[in-house]
């Protein structure tokens, strides 16, 4: 403790030089901060933009399905689940699920006069997709209706470059060829209520939404693809999947609950690519700062080899000036970081005020606005990481002041 | 050594002889069965894709000329639902549509059978021949022609299309994509007689789907002359009044 003291008065001998440790302190707490609240924005945003763009927390499908497609989010075969109500009311009956929606996945062709497209059609239950807070980004028009519609009233969502290629507008009658479960041929009139986007411009050009009553009409059954589920808390996925699974155990025909990362392998790419960047960037933090600061440190030890001198002459051991100096990077450390943390803080309050949008990522069809994120854990976090750095940094200082020989102290100019 | 392939050489030459360009094209003309069949008929035909479990489908098909052609499909889900071909452009009717759509004329209707497959290639008309060799299969004597396309309406690039001399009648025909793979095979394997002989039954192997086999049955073929209202992509009071006359039959 006395050790700290002495250590922390010392670094008021030179303000000018503390003061530029701290600043460079200061300014890689600021930058671990920043980069730190980037990345879990994003990761943060793509996931939840992934589970409510219609992909769900978890999805109960038959085991079947998997092993034909994978555990993928686009499910093109004939919806193959039966008895799902039954399901549903026992899965909406446990604690976190918001909702459990029937999906009917299909791949069709959609004409409009001469112009056709291949499309993956879509096919939920809106109350119940509301319900999960699952979002249908409109460029134009309006949503579904929540009721099952009439036969002859059957509505459609186009995406928006979908709509672009067909030239269709908002109150065009479309109509979409798909293959019945009985392996024939069949078509259905689809007035378009509303142009969507998911955000990804490749999507775009080739999804329909509708609702679940037109497409069981449309492919003859009253099956559906998959029930998705939606829940008030993503950290609860674990627990729910595990939950579904003991108690779909056994049922015949088999059930499969995958969970939104599994059928969402691009959020594991991108993951990866933003770490990868984020380790980069730490680690240039890390070698700028320990470089820096050991430097200045370097010089505060060349400063005081006279001082250093006496201190061993006059019986203070080697370990003891080893631990003031150690001690004074510490302090560096903990007191920039805090200072950073609270000038970090401000400048994420500043920078999420100011709505700066972001450009669309690639395949993106859509910008969206810069809001960092941070945690609580993040400042203790940048607090022990600069007095990490700090410490290593210290190292060579230390090494030259315990490896003086008191004579050569005493004498050096 | 070098013995035993040029004796394998010269048998298989012995084997197989080109024909006179002449005799190929009055044997390509005298099978094919598909220009010999009435101007206008209905027939019935059933559809089986032959999987595990088989699956098949019954159509009708209404026939006038050689540019009308319409598909009835009679399962009981498929009430209302019609394959229109005119002048070569196919169109699907449903009840969910007002309008008809128009699809590939290599829609399948079940399996791997086509409208063509059902109706007929006309091979004498929309192909012409570019070699044709006299072989032999199962102790029998057969000639294989080799049939390029005349022009866009035909539905296959190239045709290898063999057939019994000695009874003027096609045994199969293999359906060559541009590449020169082979697409599709048909064989012909039962015949209704008369004084126009019809295929009875065949079978069609897909050679890009793992094989899979498609069986189409003539179940009744009647001759008889068709109005023309049935083919109207419009107006569909024709095809309604079939409707009415099928429900009244309860067919």
């Amino acid at each position: 403790m006395k050790f700290a003291v002495i250590a922390l008065r010392n670094l008021a001998r030179n303000r000018r030089r503390t003061l530029l440790s701290l600043l460079i302190v200061v300014a890689g707490t600021i930058g671990t901060l920043l980069t730190t609240g980037f990345v879990r924005f994003s990761f943060e945003g793509l996931r939840e933009a992934i589970i409510h763009g219609g992909i769900g927390h978890l999805e109960v499908v038959p085991r079947s399905d998997i092993r034909e497609s994978g555990s993928i989010a686009e499910r093109p075969g004939l919806p193959a689940m039966t008895g799902w109500q039954e399901v549903r009311s026992e899965i909406e009956a446990m604690p976190h699920v918001l909702a459990a929606g029937a999906v009917v996945q299909f791949t069709g062709m959609i004409s409009k006069g001469e112009r056709s497209a291949a499309v993956l059609a879509v096919a939920g239950e809106p109350e119940r997709e509301r319900r999960m807070r699952m979002e249908v980004k409109l460029r134009g028009g309006a949503g579904l209706p929540d009721a099952p519609p009439a036969e002859g009233e059957d509505a459609v969502l186009l995406g928006a470059a979908l709509a672009r290629h067909l030239g269709a507008e908002t109150g065009d009658v479309l109509t979409l060829l798909g293959i019945t479960t009985d392996g024939t041929l069949n078509a259905l009139d689809l007035r378009v209520t509303g142009l969507i986007t998911t955000g990804v411009q490749d999507v775009d050009t080739r999804i329909v939404r509708m609702h679940l009553a037109s497409a069981q009409r449309l492919l003859g059954t009253q099956n559906i693809t998959s029930l998705v589920v939606g829940l008030d808390d993503t950290s609860r996925t674990l627990e729910v999947e595990t939950a579904l699974e003991r108690r779909f155990r056994g049922r015949q025909p088999s059930l499969a609950v995958v969970d939104w990362k599994t059928r969402a392998p691009f959020y594991g790419q991108v993951e990866s690519l933003y770490l990868g960047i984020f380790w980069f960037l730490g680690s240039v933090i890390f070698v700028l700062v320990c470089l820096a600061t050991s430097n200045t440190l370097m010089m505060s030890v060349m400063e005081r080899v006279r001082e250093i001198g006496t201190l061993l002459a006059i019986g203070t051991s080697r370990a003891q000036v080893a631990a003031i100096i150690l001690f004074e990077a510490l302090w560096l450390g903990v007191l920039g970081a805090l200072v950073g943390d609270l000038l970090g803080v401000l400048l994420v309050a500043g920078i999420n005020a100011l709505g700066i949008e972001m450009p669309p990522p690639p395949g993106a069809t859509g910008g969206m606005e810069l809001h960092l994120a941070t945690a609580p854990g993040d400042f203790a976090a940048t607090v022990a990481l600069m007095a990490v750095i700090l410490g290593i940094a210290a190292a060579v200082p230390v090494g030259i002041s315990v490896r003086l020989r008191i004579a050569d102290a005493l004498r050096h100019v | 050594m070098v013995v035993l392939p040029a004796l394998a050489l010269m048998l298989a030459h012995a084997a197989t002889a080109m024909i006179a360009p002449a005799d190929a094209a009055d044997l390509l003309k005298k099978s094919d069965v598909a220009s010999r069949a009435p101007v206008s008929f209905r027939a019935r035909f059933r559809i089986t894709a032959l999987g595990e479990p088989p699956d098949s489908m019954d159509v009708e098909v209404w026939r006038s000329g050689e540019s009308k052609s319409l598909v009835r499909f009679l399962g009981p889900k498929e009430k209302g639902k019609y394959l229109l071909r005119r002048d070569g452009v196919v169109w699907f009717l449903a009840p969910g549509a007002r309008k008809p759509v128009k699809i590939s004329p290599a829609h399948r209707l079940r399996g791997s059978a086509s409208l063509d497959d059902i109706l007929g290639i006309r091979y004498g008309r929309d192909y012409v021949i570019e070699g044709a060799t006299a072989t032999e299969e199962a102790g029998e004597p057969l000639v294989v022609l080799d049939l390029a396309a005349k022009g866009p309406r035909a539905p296959y690039p190239r045709i290898r299309y063999s057939v019994r001399p000695a009874t003027e009648r096609p045994l199969r025909a293999e359906y060559l994509l541009p590449s020169g793979r082979t697409s599709s095979v048909v064989e012909f394997l039962e015949w209704k007689e008369g004084s126009r002989p019809v295929v009875r039954r065949l079978v069609l192997t897909d050679r890009l789907r793992s094989g899979l086999r498609t069986e189409v049955t003539l179940l009744e073929m009647e001759e008889r002359s068709i109005p023309d209202g049935l083919f109207d992509l419009v107006d569909s009071t024709e095809r309604k009044k079939i409707e009415e006359r099928s429900l009244e039959a309860g067919s």
